[in-house]
């Protein structure tokens, strides 16, 4: 097995595409643009892997109904994906989204999700330890179910640096601000579709992104990932700071997903020889080669080699 | 027939339980996931043990149980279930079948199907050559790709 992927909030997506959508009204979907499937970004991230034939384990929290559909539906993806989701007394959560090709506009839905106890996480953590020596890297990615703490990151990468395992995190700023208190991954992508704030405050200008990614590297990181006004990005390594931005227009009602793939290609560039700024530059050619259609399925393999001709990568430090 | 292997059919499922987990741990991970029996791994994902349903229903009935032809001779059937509440808090590993019967991605539904005629197994671990486990085959699945064989062999 080459990756586990941990997704602790995993969720059951339901896409809708509604042209001309309007709130306090009906809105009809069409069958062909009702789609439902497994989600949440470390289930996400297992999916791409495996249309790119890299085979993963699946962890994290599951239960309820929502939870045994989402499995199925999982199990049918592909049998490179190994699931090992502990099972909890809360329902999963579903993840609704209406994307508008008219309006261009994307309306989410996210239901809150279950409550885990404190007795699950020891569980999920004991098991965690085991599945982690199976594998060669570890993806950590998106939200943290209630009743688990934001370090949880930290103490799972805790475990995995034990292990000499590589680390990627893709996370809110809550998340990540108190993990790095217990420990750093290899590779840190700040998810900021929610919010802009790094390490509990707003940027805004480039030179404070540029510090921050820097401070980043000086405490643990080896590769630093911040999205800038949504379309651009702030890479950090030890040797430089990079400006990345796309050479083509991206839609805005496109972006559901391409932080996912982002990730999925950057492990895949890991896993085969590539390191630092040349790993991210291959993320983010995935990201704008997903942003230029709609759907959830991947870029290939292709697209994304002919994509880092479309990205503009500009040291800046 | 066409020789249809584990890896076509399995589970890629990896849920487990440790040795030290106890039986009600165990009730409630099978009541979770619908398996009929789970593996009971060591600290490197190794099947140790296996333990099912029957195994936690045989350890509260009277060891003379397995004589009998009936249950009508139970003398007590709440017998049953204080032996169940008594060994909820014991660690699984004492229920535990040892050596468990597991099969490898390779073999051939066939030589499942025919274990699972002999032995009566409702569900079966897959291992790696390292006896790590790697999912699982269920009875229910042997018996639908059995079906989906023989009507591909039809077609053609």
């Amino acid at each position: 097995m080459d990756v586990l992927t941990v997704c602790l909030n995993p969720a059951l997506d339901r896409e809708f595409v509604i042209d001309n959508f309007s709130i306090d009204k009906l809105n009809i979907v069409p069958n062909d643009k009702n789609m439902m499937s497994p989600g949440g970004k470390g289930v996400n991230v297992a999916v791409i892997l495996s249309k790119y034939g890299i085979s993963s384990i699946t962890a994290g929290f599951l239960g309820g109904y929502v939870g045994n559909v989402l499995l199925a539906e999982l199990r049918k993806t592909s049998p490179l994906i190994s699931t090992s989701f502990l099972r909890i007394s809360g329902e999963t959560r579903e993840n609704i989204a209406i994307a508008d090709t008219i309006h261009h506009t994307l309306t989410e839905i996210n239901s809150e999700g279950p409550t885990v106890s404190e007795e699950d996480i020891k569980d999920f953590i004991k098991r965690y330890e085991v599945l982690v020596q199976k594998v060669k890297t570890v993806v950590i990615s998106g939200s943290v179910p209630k009743g688990v703490p934001y370090s949880i990151y930290g103490e799972l990468t805790k475990i995995a640096k034990k292990y000499r395992k590589i680390v990627f995190w893709e996370a809110r700023d809550e998340i990540i601000y108190e993990s790095i208190k217990v420990a750093f991954p290899d590779v840190l992508k700040y998810d900021m579709r929610r919010s802009e704030k790094i390490l509990g405050k707003i940027l805004t200008s480039e030179q404070e992104y540029i510090q921050a990614a820097k401070d980043f590297i000086k405490q643990g990181a080896s590769l630093v990932i911040l999205s800038y006004k949504t379309i651009h990005n702030f890479i950090a390594t030890a040797d430089g700071v990079w400006k990345f931005s796309p050479k083509i227009e991206i839609d805005h009602s496109y972006l559901l997903g391409s932080g996912d793939n982002f990730v999925a290609a950057m492990v895949y560039a890991q896993l085969n020889g590539k390191c630092c700024v040349d790993m991210a530059r291959y993320g983010y050619a995935a990201g704008v080669a997903k942003a230029s259609y709609i759907g959830k399925e991947p870029p290939t393999l292709s697209q994304i080699e002919e994509y880092l001709g479309n990205i503009i990568t500009e040291r800046v430090e | 027939m066409k020789n249809i292997k584990v890896k076509e059919f399995m589970i890629y499922d990896l849920t487990f339980v440790f040795e030290n987990d106890t039986v009600e741990d165990v009730l409630n991970v099978l009541n979770k996931t619908s398996f009929s029996g789970i593996c009971v791994v060591d600290s490197d994902l190794k099947v140790v043990g296996f333990v099912g349903e029957e195994d936690i229903i045989r350890a509260c009935l009277p060891s003379y149980f397995n004589l009998l032809q009936t249950a009508a001779f139970l003398p007590d059937t709440n017998l049953f279930i204080k032996n169940l509440k008594k060994i909820a808090r014991e660690p699984v590993g004492k229920y535990a079948t040892k050596p468990v019967f597991t099969v490898k991605p390779d073999d051939s539904l066939l030589y499942i199907a025919d274990m699972i005629m002999r032995k009566g197994y409702k569900i079966i671990p897959v291992v790696d050559e390292n006896n790590a486990l790697l999912g699982y085959v269920t009875r229910i699945s042997v018996l639908e790709s059995a079906i989906r064989g023989e009507l591909i062999m039809e077609e053609k």
